[in-house]
């Protein structure tokens, strides 16, 4: 059994820099076959359609799944934003727990361990500072 | 129209679906059923299918990334490999 991954926003553009981290991980996760998940509130904050850079957009399109943030799923994310953060984070957050054990690779890991505070959980989540 | 079987369709695979003959060697068709009985059978085929699509899709940006930017540093490879680990 692997860590399933979880990418936020940042994760998304660095991909599309070709950061070898996100390489590295895309490339252990297919030799693993391990579980690569992305928010779908990260995928709306980073496709931009046609205009999507052509690396973010194949980066994307190697997801496993795009979790969607349904009533349940919002009303989780939203009782994460007692001290503020984005829906986005909060949304990662929700998944990686209900995913775990995870990883959250982030460019933001601050606001994610803030957020993971809140939730309380025990369940294992580790996260990956890009 | 809604399909007779729709009720034991996989969520995690969305829709629409659509129905397909595909000849695939009997057994491996008398494994998969050995596992996952009588019912199942289309929703074990899709995620197959999903599965291998997301394999091919991962080795497209991979090999894009490596046009781009040239060979994977090892090290750097090890350690997204421990990361993943339990």
């Amino acid at each position: 059994m692997r860590r399933t991954v979880v990418f936020d926003s940042g994760a998304v553009i660095a991909a599309e820099r070709n950061d070898e981290r996100i390489r590295a991980i895309m490339f252990a996760a297919r030799e693993s076959r391990t579980v690569v998940l992305l928010p779908s509130m990260v995928l709306a904050e980073t496709w931009r359609g046609r205009a999507t850079h052509p690396l973010a957009a194949k980066f994307l399109a190697s997801m496993d799944r795009f979790p969607a943030l349904d009533a349940t799923a919002a009303k989780r994310a939203g009782a994460l934003l007692t001290e503020g953060g984005s829906i986005a984070d909060a949304n990662v957050v929700d998944v990686a727990i209900r995913s775990a054990p995870a990883v959250v690779v982030t460019s933001d890991p601050r606001d994610i361990r803030a957020l993971l505070r809140i939730a309380a959980s025990s369940a294992d989540v580790q996260i990956r500072n890009l | 129209m809604k399909h007779p079987s729709s009720k034991s369709r996989d969520q995690s695979v969305p829709g629409p679906f659509e129905r397909i003959s595909a000849s695939v060697p009997q057994p491996i068709v008398a494994e998969a059923r050995r596992r996952i009985g009588k019912r199942g059978l289309s929703q074990f085929v899709a995620r197959a299918m999903a599965r291998q699509l997301i394999d091919m899709n991962r080795a497209d940006y991979l090999a894009e990334c490596e046009k781009l930017g040239g060979p994977l540093d090892p090290v750097t490879l090890a350690e997204a490999q421990r990361m993943l680990e339990l």
